[in-house]
């Protein structure tokens, strides 16, 4: 802090300008691609067409038959779908996150990056859009087996006030408002600080954060059990928000070193942004690769000790065959030891390749872990569903998540111009 | 004239002296565009020193003496009633056959969690560089590993045989026997074993400069022999200063993780089994953010008396005590969460029992104890929403108390509710506690308060050498401060002739 | 103690009443504040001294590389400590409670990998934090009660309130009269040698 040399801002580039242009045109290849191969693969598949009806006959039959009573579905296009679709509102809410604890603790070393959080928050609104195809009654039906359930099925019969198609709609649209509101009015209330420069502003940032906070928590951890823990409507754990909130924390902090190292690799903010703010944001990674395990063990751990058989059906599902036992350990070994020790070493979090690296790393662990919430509750986990259309979606939806990144990111600066912390911000170095 | 004025120091300058009035300051007030000042009262290295060491090198004053006495005959408590209990064996407490688990569980997770804030302070806010620990740490680490001797007592003596309880550990003995370790019980062993190894170190570590200080002071040779030893032979070298701080940083970021598995592990001994209402996931998280919460309570319940006794108002300001309250309002409703989420599973999750068990907690026979730990934890830190409460000692002080208060009976809520009604409803009993579990929790805060007036007698109360470094931190910040003024008043002036 | 003029810098003496034979072990020069005993550090270092240290009562953030210390072995140190724990904590409970003296308990199996995480795991911080601070005071050459340092009055303030520049005996560059010179000129207040 003391010695630290102040930078210059004036001469640094510090508006999208001319990238966004270029973001927008990859975002569009990468959707487009990923809409063709969507709808060719998904052809072959067979994933299109009237199967439903024969499919959740299948699932009955798998239902009453089954070696274990299971509460799976067939595999449906809406599956990888949901996939990706989980996999980028956790990565957007993470940023929501990161802004709103930025406030709450009055953060000095994060100023200069989060104008970028800020944009990608306010991706959510995408996020809203693309949910919208998720919530019409035949890709619910495909998905979430409680919106017509087994009859005689007791256990649904018990929480059908909460797992109701109505309800879940209110309550989704109740999450996205709290989550577009929130994001919306921090990234336009920073912005206004850049024309005006008024320090009220940051203030009243930070008096609202504690209650946005407590909002975030409460919406997350209810979205998480509607959107994959209802997955399998018999199946319940406490812990499950934790977890989710895990990824989202862990996911947005590998999100920003990207983003960084890509603004940078086009030569903005390559001042602004020191090796010390990076070295920070990996340290979020590995600390929240730590958290993400901890919760994980937590839940894993109690429910395997105690083996009550309602409880374990759910990492049965995923243990009993070899290939989701291998992604079982993919998740052990790949989402926790290998980025634990990658990311441990202060020289790999402070040069740009490494820690993009380590960053896609782990951004395709988090993949992988949405993979494993949502996949092994189809046909029983007896099946590997792997198809290309689990890329396909992945990419095209990236493409639109980059448009919305560009979309909400150009127009403005991309750092918070005059933000009072800026400068503490800027000669920031880790003692 | 030079000595005249050294004699006259503690007349002229009577916060200098222990137990004298030093002035209250408000910096609390929000400032965007500069960090406020964290030590205030112009306190420079000096004063600091001498401030800080004369509460270990004045006379304790009549406040100390009748803290310390007091807290000393409530610890006779555990003299009579730990060796009655070891002659007339457990049945001396109101455990019955549905409740095995009372009092003595109790107050061991209750002394665990509260020994969780000072770990919190040294090494989780050190990781993310917050300052303001620098003036409290001190005190709160003292006040974990107090915490957790308190804590270790009550294993000891509820093994029923405390003449054995070596045998928690894997000592080779005749019989070739180890302990199973698969037992929950035994990872509090080692949970707790290492805990309270590494609190330690990392106390003593953080303690050798300023012990160090002790002994260049020191007039007398007990003084000089026992800080002497203590601190090493610690010279302030540089060289020394760069190892220490790395190993200071590398025991931070190892406490950091062994915080949170302590108070999980301990929920495992929950959590594990299949009892409704203990058998739940979020329990590690939930114990971890309880513990965190009732340790600042315990902090500021402490310090808050002791910040007046002392005359420390301008090291431990206002500020410090905010930043507190604020870590109380929030974990408190994260503890608040938890309670939601077990109720919401509870009826989620369709397994009658566990509802019947949440449902039993609110309103059945323990409904009083239920409600007393909801309206403590939840509903009492909810006033910290306004800046005046949670700037108000009198209230801060109150709410440490109900606090404490809520998070005892947290966990007699946990144990004893889950275990008087069970599965086997033929077997249901109500717990009574008897005279030797009362007396033996309430001798256990004597035993704590007890260590922790000695630890301010004999032990520099505060970390000088990072409020040191605090300091210096300010005066930069100063400078750079007016720095920016000056040159923001040359731009202002320049612009003026523009409009 | 004496004072004797040494060329236009007074230098205090301090001399061991037991020595026989006294010989300088040690030159102390007291500065005032941290930023002159930072730039003074900086000569130093560019003078080319090698047995030299400094003082202060808290660790001055940019003295390290003022000083030109190397990075330190410890981070290490600890990783094997570490390490060892982890394994050590495995192998024990899998010894004790699978092949040494097995016994069925709950159904469950006799080592397994989950009931075996929590105490590896407080191993594993254990055996660090050994090494961490075991490795300190190794580094550090802690303890170590006797310094020729203590002998004088002076630098009891390097604990409380005053920056210290020391330069050992042995250094090849060491020598009264030049030294103190340096040390009056990058601002010392004081200059004292230790003889014994």
């Amino acid at each position: 802090m003391r010695h630290g040399v102040t930078v210059d801002l004036s001469t640094e580039n510090r508006t999208l300008g001319s990238l966004s242009g270029k973001m927008i045109a990859l975002g569009t290849t990468l959707a487009v691609l990923g809409l063709i191969g969507t709808l060719a693969l998904g052809n072959l598949e067979g994933a299109f067409g009237g199967h439903e009806v024969e499919s959740s006959a299948a699932a009955h039959d798998a239902g009453s038959h089954g070696p274990i009573h299971g509460f799976v579905t067939e595999w449906s296009i809406w599956h990888p779908y949901l996939v990706s679709a989980c996999f980028f509102l956790t990565m957007t809410l993470g940023g929501l996150f990161f802004v709103l604890v930025h406030h709450i603790t009055n953060a000095g070393w994060s100023t200069v990056v989060r104008r970028l959080a800020e944009g990608v928050s306010r991706n959510v609104v995408l996020m809203a859009l693309i949910f919208i195809p998720l919530v019409f009654p035949d890709s619910m039906e495909a998905l979430y087996k409680w919106v017509h359930p087994d009859p005689g099925d007791e256990i649904i019969a018990v929480k059908s006030s909460y797992l109701n198609y109505n309800w879940f709609l209110i309550r989704l649209a109740i999450y996205f408002t709290i989550w577009i509101t929130f994001a919306w009015s921090y990234h336009r209330s920073s912005v206004a600080q850049d024309r005006d420069g008024d320090v009220q502003r940051s203030s009243r940032m930070s008096r609202m954060s504690p209650v946005g906070v407590a909002l975030f928590a409460m919406s997350v951890t209810f979205a998480g059990y509607d959107l994959l823990m209802s997955l399998d409507a018999h199946w319940f754990s406490t812990i499950f928000g934790v977890y989710i909130f895990a990824g989202c924390v862990l996911s947005f902090h590998a999100l920003l070193a990207l983003i960084v190292v890509f603004l940078q690799a086009n030569g903005r903010l390559t001042r602004a942004v020191s090796d010390e703010h990076m070295q920070d944001i990996g340290k979020m990674m590995f600390a929240f690769t730590v958290f993400w395990a901890y919760i994980a063990f937590s839940q894993y751990m109690l429910y395997w000790y105690a083996n009550i058989p309602e409880e374990t059906i759910w990492f049965v599902r995923r243990q009993s065959t070899w290939m989701w036992s291998f992604w079982s350990w993919v998740m052990v070994v790949g989402h926790f030891f290998v980025p634990f020790l990658f990311l441990v070493s202060k020289h790999i979090k402070r040069k740009r390749a490494t820690i993009a690296l380590g960053a896609l790393w782990v951004l395709a662990m988090h993949w992988a872990d949405m993979y494993y919430l949502v996949m092994p509750q189809i046909s029983n986990g007896t099946e590997f569903p792997f198809t290309m259309i689990d890329i396909t979606i992945l990419v095209g939806m990236a493409g639109i998540f980059i448009i919305g990144l560009a979309l909400s990111l150009r127009g403005h600066s991309l750092i918070a111009e005059k933000d009072p912390r800026m400068s503490e911000s800027l000669a920031f170095e880790n003692a | 004239m030079k000595r005249l004025l050294e004699a006259l120091k503690p007349i002229l300058r009577p916060e200098l002296t222990g137990n004298a009035e030093s002035p209250e300051v408000d910096n609390t007030a929000y400032s965007p565009d500069s960090r406020v000042d964290l030590i205030t009262g112009g306190n420079d290295n000096t004063t600091i020193t001498d401030k800080v060491c004369s509460i270990v090198e004045d006379k304790p004053t009549i406040g100390w003496w009748g803290f310390f006495l007091l807290a000393f005959s409530v610890l006779g408590l555990l003299g009579i009633f730990v060796p009655f209990l070891i002659f007339w064996g457990v049945g001396t407490w109101g455990v019955n056959n549905p409740v095995g688990w009372g009092y003595a569980i109790v107050n061991f997770v209750f002394w665990v969690g509260i020994g969780h804030a000072g770990t919190l302070i040294s090494a989780i806010l050190f990781l993310f560089r917050q300052k303001w620990r620098t003036s409290i740490n001190r005190a709160a680490e003292a006040m974990t590993i107090f915490a957790v001797i308190c804590a270790g007592m009550f294993p000891g003596i509820h093994v029923g045989r405390a003449w054995f309880a070596y045998w928690m550990f894997p000592l080779p003995n005749q019989m070739e026997l180890w302990p199973n370790f698969r037992s929950p019980l035994l990872w509090d062993v080692f949970a707790v074993g290492t805990y309270f190894t590494v609190s330690l170190l990392f106390w003593y570590m953080g303690m050798i400069p300023d012990l160090a200080t002790l002994r260049d002071r020191a007039k007398n040779s007990v003084r000089k022999i026992a800080y002497g030893a203590l601190s090493l032979g610690w010279t302030g070298s540089n060289r020394q200063w760069h190892v220490y701080e790395r190993s200071y940083l590398l025991l931070a970021a190892l406490a950091t993780p062994l915080v949170l598995s302590v108070h999980s592990v301990v929920s495992f001994d929950f959590a594990v089994s299949q009892v409704p209402g203990w058998h739940t996931t979020i329990f590690p998280p939930y114990f971890v953010a309880g513990a965190i919460f009732s340790g600042f309570a315990m902090v500021l319940t402490l310090l808050v008396p002791a910040r007046q006794l002392f005359g420390l108002k301008d090291v431990i300001t206002l500020k410090h005590l905010e930043n507190m309250n604020k870590i109380i309002m929030l974990t408190g409703m994260l503890v608040g969460y938890a309670y939601s989420q077990e109720f919401f599973m509870a009826w989620y999750g369709g397994v009658k029992v566990e509802k019947f068990a949440f449902i039993n907690r609110a309103f059945g026979q323990y409904a009083w104890a239920y409600w007393i730990m909801v309206s403590c934890n939840v509903l009492a830190p909810q006033i910290f929403w306004f800046k005046k409460m949670r700037t108000n000692i009198w209230v801060m002080f109150v709410v440490s108390i109900f606090v404490n208060i809520g998070m005892w009976f947290e966990r007699f809520v946990i144990t004893v509710t889950s275990l008087a009604n069970d599965y086997t409803s033929s077997a249901w009993d109500y717990y009574t506690p008897k005279l030797a579990d009362v007396m033996i929790m309430l001798g256990a805060f004597g035993l704590f308060f007890t260590l922790f007036a000695l630890f301010c007698r004999f032990l520099p109360f505060i970390a000088m050498s990072e409020v040191r470094g605090v300091l210096a931190d300010q005066a930069h910040s100063r400078e750079a401060a007016l720095a920016r003024h000056s040159s923001e008043a040359d731009s202002a002036s320049g612009s003026q002739g523009e409009n | 103690m004496n004072a004797e003029m040494n060329g236009s810098v007074e230098v205090h003496t301090i001399t061991a009443e037991t020595a026989t034979d006294a010989k300088a072990v040690l030159m102390l020069a007291e500065f005032e504040t941290a930023d002159q005993l930072m730039d003074a550090a900086t000569s130093m270092r560019d003078k080319g001294f090698k047995l030299w240290d400094c003082h202060t009562p808290y660790p001055v953030h940019g003295l390290d590389t003022a000083m030109g210390i190397r990075p330190t072995l410890l981070p290490w140190i600890v990783l094997c400590g570490g390490i060892t724990g982890f394994c050590g904590g495995l192998l024990m409970q899998g010894w004790m409670n699978a092949v040494d003296y097995p016994f069925l308990i709950s159904g469950k199996p006799f080592f397994s990998i989950p009931a075996s995480i929590p105490v590896a795991f407080e191993l594993t911080i254990l055996l660090s934090a050994f090494a961490s601070f075991g490795g300190m005071l190794a580094l550090n050459g802690l303890p170590r009660f006797y310094r020729p340092h203590f002998r004088s009055d002076r630098f009891r303030r390097a604990t409380a309130d005053r920056f210290f520049i020391s330069i050992d005996g042995r250094d090849r560059q060491f020598d009264i009269g030049a030294n103190s010179r340096f040390l009056r000129d990058l601002g010392a207040n004081a200059v004292e040698v230790i003889e014994e």
